[in-house]
């Protein structure tokens, strides 16, 4: 107990009872967010690959209106209910920032900002209309804006790990296409394989990640889990294989770390928490990573130069 | 007399609104290495995707070995552009030959210990098995070409299209491909080329195509590449770079 006194006794004696899991809820809270933090990464990491790195983050935004129009119907905050509806307006705005650039003069870029901000507002004005409601089940409605990892019930958890492991499950057996198609796309398709399908494969699995990140993370931060992780990873290999699991065990590893600071403090939300978790893993990564970390370019560089010197 | 690897048919195509080539019909003898010559912007490289399926055809047909090509994918081996991929993706030169097995491999199947054989035999053909285990980030553009010749190779095909490999390569990736070349017609492969040095296509080609928009030649070399028609190609501009009877180490054809 000695070592910690710099930790408020409340949030140490807090710590200890999240890791024995007095409360049954917190190992589902453990699970569910070590797994959430795994699979954004995973694929994250090939929309960052592929030079898309910003559409979890409209993605996520758009799922909002979703949750909040699905709570506005059915009155309830079950959670196949939430996933439908934010799964709903999640791909509503896929197909809109696909349409837009296709069929008007809008470039990628802005299509991706428009449907962001959009959805985003539209969400927000249901909100506070919900807000102005007086119907029971509307408390906590708000916290999928900054994400409240500890306030999640277990039946919530155990459908997002399901997901979760689905998606884990699916990149795995499917790498080599995806590796394949995302380094030369006019190759892929040169043998046959048909990329479009692996596309919109890769767009849904990417939905679904980015809505049951959504109680954990947060609409508005959601981008930085699928995104920072792989831009860790690449510091520590060369290769994809090992960079998506090092990116797997970063997010995961954030993940557990925001949940259990999810329970020490629980007034505060998960989301930010997360992304500083995850900017400790970046600034580490960068500078100690085996790789391309400053530490060892740095000595590289220093061993290069010094038979000259001779 | 054997099917023709490649017959394409009164094809026209266009780029959104404008229309790139009109009216080509061709058909080129089995076995022979075959230059696609034209002006920047004349639908050499386009023609290449509209026979791979890669671009939509407005008009016109393809046949490969007398059938449609999505019935005989393996049959074909397509070399992009280097410049169409991402070269700092994060991958070995190992794994980027093995995509060329991709194909033979059934739906969950991954390379096995035969595949990497012949990804290794493929890439000592082309002088880069000490590279086998480089960053493809690390290469030099004539080592990323010879990277992408070593993909085809293992796809062990009966056509190759390459678009453009003789672009921006070093002397030692030349050789390396006029090495390949001279493999690959032993085998009685038939291969297909953009190309763009008129000055060497009398020595690493048979046979040629010239386009401008539309077709304006094709046949032997020898009775195909005259001044006459090249001009005609060309717009009468001699193409920048061709010096007529100085040719590099050409054998003096034209």
């Amino acid at each position: 107990m000695a070592d910690f006194e710099w930790v408020s006794p409340s949030a140490w004696m807090l710590t200890k009872a999240f890791w024995r899991f007095e409360d049954a809820n917190a190992l589902w809270v453990l699970i569910g967010s070590v797994l959430l933090g795994m699979s954004a990464s995973v694929v994250g990491s090939f929309a960052v690959l592929k030079r898309n790195a910003l559409i979890g983050d409209a993605l996520a935004h758009s799922a909002l209106p979703g949750v909040m129009m699905a709570f506005i119907l059915f009155e309830t905050q079950s959670p196949l209910v939430v996933l439908f509806g934010a799964m709903s307006s999640s791909l509503l705005g896929l197909f809109l920032m696909d349409w837009l650039p296709k069929n008007t003069k809008i470039k990628p870029d802005a299509a991706l900002a428009i449907t962001l901000s959009f959805f985003f507002a539209l969400g927000l004005m249901a909100l506070s209309y919900i807000q102005g409601l007086n119907v029971e089940g509307k408390s906590g409605l708000d916290k999928i804006l900054f994400g409240q990892a500890a306030a999640m019930l277990p039946e919530d958890l155990m459908v997002l790990s399901a997901v979760a492991m689905g998606v884990l499950l699916l990149i795995t057996l499917l790498f080599q296409k995806w590796r394949l198609i995302t380094f030369n796309r006019q190759y892929a398709r040169s043998i046959g394989i048909w990329v479009k399908a692996y596309d919109v494969l890769l767009a849904l699995l990417m939905v679904l990640v980015v809505v049951i990140g959504l109680q954990i993370v947060g609409v508005v931060l959601m981008a930085a889990v699928l995104l920072v992780p792989v831009s860790a990873a690449r510091f520590w290999h060369p290769q994809l294989a090992v960079i998506l699991w090092v990116a797997a065990i970063i997010g995961g590893l954030s993940g557990l770390i925001s949940a259990n600071i999810s329970y020490i403090a629980p007034a505060t939300p998960t989301g930010p928490w997360m992304v500083l978790v995850l900017a400790g893993f970046f600034i580490f990564s960068f500078i100690f990573a085996p790789y391309q970390g400053w530490l060892v370019r740095r000595i590289r560089q220093a061993s290069q130069r010094s038979p000259l010197h001779e | 007399m054997s099917v023709s690897p490649l017959r394409v048919e009164n094809l026209a195509m266009r780029y959104h609104t404008q229309p790139v080539l009109e009216g080509v019909s061709f058909d080129i003898p089995a076995g022979s290495s075959v230059a696609i010559l034209g002006p920047n912007g004349a639908g050499k490289s386009t023609l290449l995707k509209g026979i791979m399926g890669l671009a939509p055809l407005m008009q016109g047909k393809v046949s490969v070995f007398g059938g449609a090509l999505t019935d005989q994918r393996l049959k074909v081996a397509y070399v992009p552009q280097r410049d169409e991929s991402d070269w700092d993706f994060p991958i070995q030169v190992m794994d980027v030959v093995l995509m060329g097995r991709h194909g033979h491999l059934k739906f969950w199947q991954r390379p096995s210990s035969v595949d990497r054989a012949l990804a290794k035999q493929a890439l000592q053909k082309l002088d880069m098995l000490p590279y086998q285990n480089r960053q493809i980030s690390q290469l030099s553009g004539g080592q990323q070409q010879r990277v992408f010749l070593a993909r085809a190779l293992v796809q062990q095909a009966d056509l190759y299209l390459m678009d453009e490999p003789f672009a921006g390569v070093d002397m030692m990736t030349e050789k390396a491909i006029v090495g390949l070349f001279e493999i690959l017609k032993q085998q009685q492969k038939t291969i297909v080329c953009v190309h763009h040095d008129l000055n060497t296509v009398a020595e690493y080609f048979d046979w040629v195509i010239l386009i401008n928009h539309g077709l304006i030649a094709s046949g032997p070399v020898e009775t195909t590449l005259t001044p006459e028609i090249i001009a005609k190609t060309y717009g009468g501009r001699i193409p920048l770079g061709l010096k007529l009877g100085t040719q590099r180490k050409g054998n003096g054809r034209f």
